[in-house]
């Protein structure tokens, strides 16, 4: 029986790297957060947030979803007063909800070793300093990438999850660590070729949101390198 | 390992092989791995470390009917599967 992921299960599945048994370079200084950018590109293919025309994020339902690393940012979402963009959501789970940011990450890697698809070992740095080591399940990986090239680089209609991944993919630089330089080309030309459909405006708004929680994630890194 | 087979042989053989199936369907080997382990498109294997074999013919149906429901009916591979498996 073929597991069924969530996106941020499959992003942060993807990111792991087979040989170093940590998180693919480029992904790793941003993982957390783009672990909740995901969750809430999750929740938006859920319909359990929306943004409205203002691009604030509101909650169309609060019930929980069993889901702990989904109820956890529900929860963040239900207790605000405020209402935020996207981007501002983002930038406040790096400013002042660094622990809910670890621990969504957290309960993401935890669901991924539950489902048996990575192994986590504990190990020591120079006798010392503890350090972690994600083994992922290679033919999984191999399965997520297969259906990205089934359904992007075939002709035919596509699915949001497979759309909003691929996006995050290529926000994340890790298109580069599963494609050819062929497949790249074509992957980017078929998902500009999706945002300019008029008849497919889910398309749209997955790549604005992902535009705009990659554009946060880039703000807090600058931030970051400048103080 | 066995010989490759030449393309008159395999558009006349029962059984083919993944690679054969990419030269006779003309869809990517991915493609149909995905297809294969999603149970879009059964195949035939003696033990687990076996080759796979397909039914050329079956097959070539199959993926034509996967492509047809695609173009015409604008469904996703999920939507497909679920119609397919519903049928079978």
């Amino acid at each position: 029986m073929n597991k069924q992921f969530t996106v941020p299960e499959e992003l942060v599945f993807l990111g792991l790297d087979e040989k170093m048994h940590r998180f693919k370079l480029d992904y790793r200084s941003y993982k957390e957060l783009y672990s909740v950018g995901a969750v809430f590109i999750e929740l938006l293919l859920r319909k359990v947030i929306s943004i409205n025309e203002e691009g604030k994020v509101y909650l169309t339902q609060v019930d929980p979803t069993g889901i702990s690393y989904l109820d956890q940012v529900i929860e963040v979402l239900s207790d605000s007063s405020k209402e935020k963009s996207l981007k501002k959501w983002i930038s406040s789970f790096y400013y002042s909800k660094g622990s809910i940011r670890k621990n969504v990450h957290r309960s993401i890697l935890e669901s991924l070793c539950e489902q048996g698809v990575v192994t986590h070992k504990e190990d020591t740095f120079l006798f010392m300093f503890p350090t972690h080591k994600y083994e992922a399940v290679k033919d999984e990986q191999a399965r997520i990438i297969e259906r990205i090239r089934a359904e992007l680089l075939e002709e035919g209609s596509v699915d949001e999850q497979t759309v909003a991944l691929s996006f995050l993919l290529k926000e994340t630089k890790m298109l580069k660590e599963y494609f050819s330089n062929y497949e790249r080309d074509q992957l980017k030309k078929r998902l500009k070729e999706l945002k300019d459909n008029e008849s497919l405006q889910w398309v749209k708004w997955i790549e604005k949101a992902i535009a705009e929680i990659n554009a946060s994630v880039v703000a807090v890194g600058a931030a970051a390198a400048t103080t | 390992m066995s010989r490759r087979r030449k393309l008159e042989v395999i558009q006349n053989a029962e059984y083919v092989t993944i690679g054969e199936l990419v030269q006779l369907s003309g869809v990517r080997y991915s493609t149909l791995k995905f297809y294969t382990e999603e149970g879009l498109l059964p195949f035939y294997q003696m033990d687990q470390k076996m080759v796979r074999r397909y039914h050329r013919t079956g097959a070539l149906q199959r993926l034509a009917q996967i492509q047809k429901l695609k173009q015409e009916q604008g469904l996703t591979i999920k939507e497909i599967k679920e119609k397919l498996l519903e049928d079978d």
